[in-house]
């Protein structure tokens, strides 16, 4: 039974895990950019919400309605700024840039707040949960944070396929030049999908500091379960990257559940393997132009 | 040069790839209602000059001016606004996108006139059945019709065309240049890039040649005797050559 419980675990996993990738899948798919600084962003939204939550004084199970449109404002900026300015001189300059921004975020946040860990209190919301046997044990707070995942990924699918903006999201990520040729502004579109990508991230940091504590340096630990989550998945795919994200969650479950301190690790031997029988992921459509 | 106004002017454009003078002073002028043709070898700076016009390319020198309007530092999006639209070299659809979807993104920022998604279908007959198939699966010449379309659907008063003949099949190029006619009947100007000087010369009102990257030509079909525009093409000094035809 606790096989079961390890693979039901894995899959709630899998679902903030997803929630936390699709940014960065986004701004891939998109722009062609690698942020390196994606996991950092999740722990700087868990400290604006940590910051910033007194302040308002909504409960703190609230605080993404704060957090997330402060983070989409500041990915459009960011985008249309020092973004574009690196993507303007060559794709390469854009992994030191987010790497540059990746050191720079975990410093000042050193600084600014020491390196003790932090969490965002919900309560006694974190203990509630749903037995449906002895052995299984489904925490509320994972089953939304799964809900979220589906819901965002849904929503998110809904926008690139159904809106006219979300076709020039797809129009600009297929081919830049030919955009520009029948007069869209692509750094327009670029900052949109910036945006997007900054608002999930949000979710995704404010999730974590629920579940756990997080401090100035763990945003590069979580950055590769990201990557990991989208490369299984298929860069390109969002519901790949749920896919992706459910896999890691369950290898790493199940890792735990022969042995604790292979948790991490079955993920990472997952992942290898998904590379090499499978390089474009499992759901990954696009082919070499 | 006659009375009709020009209503696409470039003036003396020089436009450089790094060190490499890819358009080099040349200045032409296409007036309303005109189909236009510049012609040249490989490598002659026609496609560059066309992307330069559409914003693509910074001129070194020179200007573009639309009816007037000086569009040089303008971006892409103001051009197509203004009214210039291309159909690029290897037609560059958007891939993933279905055929309709292709039109639409089109549209996006269109003038009034008298394309839409609708009147594209009714020119081509064969497409609004299958506007649901991704721009992907087309064949070439299918792919070439809704580069056209999309470029269309933006209703633009100066249509630029870069090499609608390449990679397809000369049947398919007759019925895709058979358009024309149709195009300069709902008051589109057409600027045109062929290397198939045959076909330029069959279509066009007035030809230009370059030639590395400089005007060696320019005259309506009428006057360009097959000798002069061979030697215009490939820069071979014949030209003082008794004509005979």
């Amino acid at each position: 039974m606790s096989w079961v419980n390890a693979v039901i675990q894995g899959i709630m996993t899998g679902g903030y895990y997803a929630l936390f990738a699709c940014g960065l899948s986004l701004l891939f798919g998109v722009m062609g950019i690698i942020n390196l600084a994606h996991g950092d962003l999740a722990v700087i939204a868990g400290y604006v919400a940590v910051l910033l939550v007194p302040e308002t004084h909504l409960p703190v199970v609230w605080s993404f309605l704060v957090v997330v449109p402060i983070f989409a404002i500041g990915g459009y900026v960011l985008q249309r700024t020092l973004l574009q300015a690196s993507l303007d001189r060559d794709p390469f300059t854009t992994l030191l840039v987010t790497f540059g921004l990746s050191v720079v975020a975990e410093n000042a946040l050193l600084e600014a707040f020491s390196s003790n860990g932090q969490s965002l209190n919900i309560g006694s919301l974190i203990a509630y949960s749903f037995n449906p046997t002895s052995t299984i044990s489904l925490s509320y707070l994972s089953l939304v944070v799964l809900g979220v995942a589906v819901v965002v990924l849904g929503a998110l699918q809904l926008f690139l396929s159904r809106t006219s903006t979300g076709r020039l999201v797809r129009a600009v990520a297929d081919d830049t030049e030919a955009a520009q040729l029948v007069g869209v502004n692509y750094r327009h579109i670029f900052g949109i999908a910036a945006a997007i990508a900054f608002a999930t991230v949000a979710l995704a940091g404010i999730a974590n500091g629920m579940y756990t504590e997080f401090a100035p340096t763990t945003g590069p630990a979580n950055l590769l379960f990201a990557f990991e989550s989208v490369v299984i998945g298929g860069i390109g795919s969002l519901w790949g990257t749920l896919v992706g994200g459910i896999v890691l969650g369950v290898a790493q479950q199940i890792g735990a559940q022969i042995n604790p301190a292979y948790q991490v690790l079955a993920g990472h031997v997952v992942f290898l393997a998904v590379l090499a029988v499978r390089p474009r992921g499992l759901f990954g459509l696009r082919t070499a132009p | 040069m006659s009375a009709a106004p020009a209503l696409l002017e470039v003036d003396r454009l020089t436009v450089h790839h790094g060190q490499l003078c890819a358009v080099r002073e040349v200045s032409l002028s296409v007036r309303t209602g005109e189909t236009f043709a510049i012609i040249g070898a490989n490598g002659a700076g026609k496609s560059t000059l066309l992307r330069t016009i559409v914003g693509l390319h910074r001129a070194t020198s020179g200007r573009v001016v639309l009816d007037g309007e000086d569009l040089t530092h303008a971006r892409p999006d103001a051009r197509l606004k203004a009214g210039i639209a291309l159909v690029p070299e290897g037609r560059r659809l958007f891939p993933s996108l279905t055929v309709e979807e292709n039109l639409l993104v089109g549209a996006y920022r269109a003038r009034r006139g008298p394309f839409d998604v609708a009147r594209v279908y009714e020119l081509f007959e064969w497409m609004a059945a299958r506007r649901r198939q991704r721009a992907a699966q087309l064949s070439g010449g299918e792919q070439q019709a809704v580069a056209i379309g999309r470029a269309l659907v933006a209703n633009p008063r100066v249509l630029l065309l870069d090499e609608l003949s390449l990679g397809l099949a000369p049947v398919v190029v007759q019925r895709i240049y058979a358009l024309l006619p149709e195009l300069t009947a709902a008051g589109v100007t057409v600027l045109l890039v062929e290397q198939d000087v045959g076909q330029a010369v069959r279509v066009a009102t007035r030809v230009q040649c370059l030639l590395e990257g400089s005007t060696t030509l320019t005259g309506t079909p009428a006057e360009l005797t097959r000798p002069r525009i061979e030697a215009a093409y490939f820069g071979v000094a014949h030209e003082q050559e008794p004509e005979p035809r």
